[in-house]
């Protein structure tokens, strides 16, 4: 079989099957990658031996008639952050360059190779993960596969990029603001931040604690529900995720939607919106049919704290590198941090007693709706090297803009399906935002819209 | 040879040393084998598949008394080449003698030109992967002979020479040292090799040998005097090139980093263990003895042959480049990856004749061009001809079939189920553009909502909720484009 710009659940079926073995898939794999990822530059790094290794041992054990896992045989590859053991964590930056190779994978890789997934490379990002362009100084842009000449989006551009190109099924990403959820929409793919805490971010090179969540890219909601599951369960190494319940997705992808009360959000996350943008979301609305409009309060102040907790956190994390070696950074992703590290506390305060008052507005809406839609960006992929956007009017910098709608939710840790409309044109992506550890539920509607044929990951050739 | 840099040391290329970082300082002797039905000084064919020794006429086999005379073809091939590489064309020129010993060269000598050759410098610009560019400047183009082949395995106490290939006409193409990492040097390699396709003088089969190269590899501190080189002769792939100088490179470095000096030699790379040996000292100049060789007159070119040559060159890989992007409205990337072989991109606008050209390129390099490489086809042997390709794209533009549909449809036709319209009715994968069904949707919908109708005049993206709703109706079979085109109309906006 051809297993190029095969599903994941699918591939993994096939291998267990006899139809295809591991070893085809990753020599496919890697064929794939070492022809036609040039001109996208969404790998740094290629693990072609340990990939071939672990596809020879997996097909062993097939033939042995050892069980294989839920994704046996399902190539991944993961943004530059995740640690990969014997391998150096970059996180996109020159200066960790010369750090030591880590000890372990990360806790969400392993428990991906323990079902059977095989590691093949990691990904391009933003340095540090501080950008929604993916348009770094020290590993270049990585280019979007449906136009070249624009950006993948960031700063899980080179995730995002290798899933909506078929050079993998699925890939890994961080969210700290939009991260996971700005280059899906960009690329035209399914990504998932979970709830804060539900996936353990050990051995992910951090960017803002307390706003970090790591999750996965792939082109269907059924195999994003599966990477999902494989990577759920509890970790004493990151602390936040020491008490997450298990939750499988898959199991009940296919029960009905229809009892689900449905909103769709309004003023601050539809002012400014280009016309694509709007049209998608309402078709979205339109199929789903009966929904209400509805604003959460003070959005706006919603997205200042954000941008201030990150700034100044990400400044604390960078401090000594900031002040003995400033010259290392990526100018974009420098600038940003020293401000933050110039930041008064009293903001930091004032902003994370407003998180708290946030999140528990929201919550209260929650009471009256299951799932609330949202657009995850203003606009299509800018170009590539393009500066600024119009947006309300005003010319605004696309770097730390793109994510003026996705920030405010990541902000209180809701779970989000970013969503790929399925409509001509450049990609456009929707927000399905449920209540805090109720994945399932944003995952199963995500599932329902792709049946009916609303949502889909953009075909590849169209560009 | 006086050796100018035309590159300042450029820090990504370095490589790191244990006492620091070195450059890599690359030239290439490209040896071309002329695209001629006859020999250089001979008769005889040229060609590949004949037995042994049945093309070797008695001037090959430098049976006494027999005279060289130059071949007007082989010359002719050499003036274009000069042209495409927009090299200076010596309208005098002259051949010398070579002289070595050696049981597959029965003249004793070869006939090359070294003083006086036919070609002198010119210049190549070069892309690399990532579609950046740099120059590489051709010191000059000689004519000459080559050499036949000695058989050493065939018998263990015996060796067999076979003289098929003595005499055969080759161009010897000379660069500058002006690349300086291995991906460098295959991508000039490619590039030329392009070059000379698109004008017909060489047929760049690097497997059969009828291209193949000398690398000259120094390593240097950056910015500092060019080391001593060694040649690596007679690689015959880009990537035998690249492991090559690799590992010669590294070589190299971890004999100066001892303290060491590189001897000048010839070094052969051996592909199975993706090393390179010492075959023999390098020889200079006057180990060979050249002098003019008294049979042959001196090559006198005349400028109005010349011109014509020029005027009948065909269009080359850049200026083709500039165009498929300008006429087609490609971007570099497609343009460079159609240039790259003549015969793609005559395949790309055969298809693309009346049709969508992007989404023909998209299809052509996304889709043909990869199954391709994976079966290890060329463009020329594609199961999938240019109008099958010209009419799947016409089906998506029509909205026949989804471009999801396509990548289907795309399936059948490579494996061989025919013309992609037969295809789609044969397997009924026509999506619903059955325009009556949407319509009776589109209608039914509208009638019911008529303040939503109302407010898409005032609000045109409002359309979106009438498409989610037709898809709805549809059962997601409809294509998106399709319902937005028959809502416009309905609801009279733009």
């Amino acid at each position: 079989m051809r297993t190029s710009g095969t599903g994941a659940l699918d591939l993994a079926e096939a291998v267990r099957g006899g139809e295809t073995s591991a070893e085809r898939v990753i020599e496919q794999t890697l064929a794939d990658i070492g022809a036609r990822n040039a001109a996208l530059n969404c790998f740094t790094a290629v693990f072609a031996e340990e990939a071939r290794a672990q596809a020879r041992q997996l097909d062993a054990d097939a033939r042995a008639g050892k069980p294989l896992g839920a994704l046996a045989g399902v190539p991944f590859a993961v943004k530059n952050l995740f640690d990969v053991s014997g391998v150096v964590t970059l996180a996109g930056s020159k200066i960790r360059r010369q750090s030591p190779p880590a000890e372990r994978d990360a806790t969400v890789v392993k428990r991906l190779k323990d079902q059977g997934a095989i590691l093949v490379g990691a990904l391009n990002m933003d340095e540090f993960a501080y950008g929604f362009s993916t348009e770094n100084a020290h590993y270049g842009a990585t280019r979007n596969p449906h136009d070249r000449e624009r950006i993948a989006g960031g700063s899980s551009g080179g995730s995002a990029a290798a899933v909506a190109a078929e050079l993998v099924p699925l890939a890994l990403g961080s969210d700290t603001n939009g991260s996971i959820r700005v280059p899906a929409a960009m690329c035209g793919v399914f990504g998932l931040k979970p709830t804060f805490g539900r996936l353990s971010r050990a051995g992910a090179f951090p960017f803002v604690y307390s706003l970090d969540h790591v999750g996965p890219f792939a082109r269907t909601a059924r195999d994003l529900a599966a990477a999902y599951d494989a990577m759920q369960g509890r970790d004493p190494a990151d602390a936040v995720c020491a008490g997450a319940p298990i939750d499988p997705a898959l199991p009940g992808l296919a029960e009905p939607v229809s009892g689900l009360r449905i909103g769709v959000l309004g003023g601050w996350f539809q002012d400014g919106a280009s016309d694509d943008v709007l049209e998608a979301l309402e078709t979205v609305a339109g199929a789903l049919g009966g929904v209400r409009t509805i604003e959460l309060p003070e959005v706006a102040r919603a997205r200042a704290a954000a941008y201030c907790i990150t700034a100044a956190e990400g400044a604390n994390l960078h401090l000594a590198d900031l002040a003995r070696r400033p010259h290392d950074f990526d100018l974009a992703t420098r600038d940003r941090l020293m401000a933050g590290a110039f930041m008064p506390a009293a903001v930091i305060v004032q902003a994370q007693r407003f998180r708290r008052w946030f999140k528990a507005e929201v919550a209260r809406i929650f009471e009256d709706f299951d799932v609330l839609l949202a657009p995850t960006t203003i606009c299509t992929a800018p170009k590539l090297g393009q500066m600024t956007i119009p947006f309300r009017g005003v010319e605004t910098p696309v770097r730390p803009n793109l994510g003026i709608y996705t920030q405010p939710l990541s902000f209180i840790g809701l779970p989000v399906v970013a969503a790929p409309v399925r409509r001509a044109g450049m990609p456009v992506g929707v927000q399905i935002v449920a209540r805090p550890w109720a994945e399932a539920v944003a995952l199963r509607l995500s599932h329902h819209l792709e049946l009916a044929g609303v949502l889909a990951a953009y075909p590849m050739e169209r560009s | 040879m006086t050796l100018l840099d035309n590159r300042p040391s450029d820090p990504a290329k370095l490589i790191e040393g244990r006492t620091g970082p070195w450059e890599i300082i690359l030239g290439l002797e490209v040896h071309a084998q002329v695209a001629s039905k006859a020999k250089l000084f001979s008769g005889a064919a040229v060609g590949f598949g004949a037995g042994p020794n049945e093309q070797v006429s008695l001037v090959d086999a430098a049976m006494p008394g027999m005279l060289p005379v130059i071949n007007r073809y082989c010359v002719e091939q050499a003036v274009r080449t000069g042209l495409g590489l927009q090299a200076q064309i010596n309208a005098w020129s002259r051949f010398d003698r070579k002289n070595y010993f050696y049981p597959d060269l029965p003249q004793g000598y070869q006939i090359s030109q070294f003083k006086d050759p036919i070609v002198g410098e010119g210049e190549i610009t070069v892309e690399r992967d990532d579609g950046s560019t740099f120059v590489v400047r051709i010191e000059r183009l000689h004519l000459e002979q080559d050499a036949g082949k000695s058989i050493h395995d065939l018998d263990p106490d015996w060796t067999y020479v076979d003289l098929n290939r003595a005499g055969t006409a080759l161009m010897e193409i000379v660069s500058r040292p002006d690349m300086r990492s291995s991906d460098e040097a295959a991508a000039y390699v490619k590039k030329l090799r392009t070059i000379l396709r698109y004008l017909g003088t060489c047929d760049g089969d690097m497997e059969k040998g009828n291209l193949r190269a000398d690398v000259n590899v120094s390593v240097r501190r950056p910015g500092g005097d060019l080391g001593t080189r060694c040649e690596i002769k007679n690689v015959n792939s880009y990537r035998y090139i690249q492991q090559a100088i690799e590992y010669e490179a590294r070589r190299q470095i971890e004999i100066l980093e001892e303290g060491g000096s590189i001897a000048q030699e010839t070094r052969l790379f051996d592909p199975t263990k993706g090393e390179t040996r010492s075959m023999r000292s390098k020889e200079e100049a006057h180990d060979y003895r050249y002098f003019p060789d008294p049979d042959l007159l001196p090559l006198e070119l005349d400028e109005a042959w010349i011109a014509a040559i020029k005027a009948g060159l065909p269009e080359l890989p850049d200026a083709k480049m500039a165009r498929l992007q300008a006429q087609y409205g490609l971007s570099a990337y497609d343009a460079r990856v159609l240039a790259i072989d003549i015969a793609r991109a005559d395949f790309f606008e055969r298809a693309a004749e009346g049709r969508d050209a992007k989404l023909v390129a998209n299809w052509t390099t996304n889709n043909l061009l990869a199954r391709l490489a994976e079966a290890g086809l060329d463009i020329d042997e594609s199961p999938i001809p240019a109008r099958d390709i010209a009419g799947l794209v016409k089906l998506i533009e029509d909205g026949v079939i989804s471009s999801k549909i396509a990548k289907e449809v795309f399936e059948h036709m490579w494996a061989g189920e025919g013309e992609p319209a037969a295809i789609v009715e044969a397997r009924g994968l026509v999506q619903v553009t059955d325009t009556g069904a949407i319509e009776a949707a589109v209608d039914a919908i509208i009638a019911a909502n008529p303040d939503k109708a109302e407010a898409v005049k005032t609000r045109p993206q409002a359309i979106g909720w009438f498409v989610g709703q037709v898809m709805r109706e549809t059962g997601g079979k409809a294509n998106p484009a399709a319902v937005n085109d028959i809502l416009k109309a309905r609801l009279g906006v733009e």
